[in-house]
């Protein structure tokens, strides 16, 4: 579909837990995919789920056209 | 203590609440059945297990309500499976919008109702009700969200899906009769005199969010 982002979807189970990223999911806006989080996501009783627009997380390592830092300290 | 069942009501009330909830699992049973009728051919796999996510519930809800009813004479099955679905949901809305406000507009006006039923005199009513309410949050943000993402749709289109979500509403509050039938049940002393207050409430809240979708 059109006008859709990624969201990383995190999840935990317990409020000590630390979260984890449990998924991701294609939604229009974050309401959504916070839905979409939800259904897809339900294989546990999550305490706490929440989405984050993929989009909004920084890694150096990450550009197209620049392998990870690891590798470039192997290579 | 326990609490008193509906059959512990008089037999005026317990078919009040009957009455209300047998218009209530029709409702469900109509969005049940058109999410499960999408849940194939929705937009998006993550709309799809959402829609499919979505019926389960709504038949959960339909099925929690039928045993509320408790009468041997009722075929309860015949109330809550799919065999009765397709025929009562007068078949699957093949449009994705239309299905979506139509819905949308269906569960308004069962969650409306459902609010006002939270601070029911019967316990088990109460609970059941409160439980579909902590679900129903997740599908009006899901119908509302979807709406929104119509917002590409040219400005006359948008208009119209309000005029069917309007249409959808008004035939569900007159299938339900929630006006009528909460106020029989608050005069009876079934709900409280702020049911019909919730219910506004309830009911103008998804307004508001809607208000800026139409336009």
């Amino acid at each position: 579909m059109t006008g859709e982002s990624a969201f990383w979807v995190f999840a935990r189970r317990g409020p000590a837990d630390p979260f984890e990223q449990v998924g991701v999911v294609k939604a229009s806006s974050a309401a959504i995919a916070y839905v979409y989080a939800r259904m897809n996501y339900r294989e546990r009783p999550w305490r706490d789920l929440c989405v984050a627009p993929k989009d909004s997380f920084y890694s150096p390592n990450r550009s197209a056209d620049e392998p990870a830092v690891a590798e470039r300290t192997l290579s | 203590m326990s609490q008193p069942s509906p059959n512990a009501l008089s037999v005026e009330a317990n078919q009040a609440v009957r009455d209300l909830l047998a218009s209530l699992i029709e409702i469900k049973q109509f969005v049940g059945f058109q999410y499960a009728s999408w849940c194939t051919s929705g937009p998006s796999i993550e709309a799809d297990i959402a829609l499919a996510g979505m019926a389960q519930e709504e038949s959960g809800h339909a099925a929690a309500l039928g045993a509320l009813l408790e009468d041997p004479s009722t075929d309860k099955d015949a109330l809550v499976t799919w065999a009765s679905w397709s025929e009562k949901a007068g078949g699957m809305i093949d449009d994705w919008p239309l299905m979506i406000v139509t819905c949308l507009a269906r569960d308004a006006a069962a969650t409306a109702t459902l609010e006002a039923l939270k601070g029911a005199r019967d316990a088990r009513l109460a609970q059941r009700a409160t439980k579909m309410l902590q679900e129903e949050r997740f599908h009006l943000m899901f119908g509302v969200e979807t709406v929104r993402s119509f917002a590409a749709l040219s400005p006359k289109a948008r208009r119209d899906l309000g005029d069917g979500y309007q249409r959808a509403l008004a035939e569900a509050e007159n299938q339900l009769g929630s006006i009528d039938k909460l106020s029989r049940l608050a005069s009876l002393g079934v709900v409280g005199a702020d049911a019909m207050e919730a219910r506004r409430k309830s009911l103008e809240n998804l307004s508001r969010r809607l208000n800026d979708v139409w336009a």
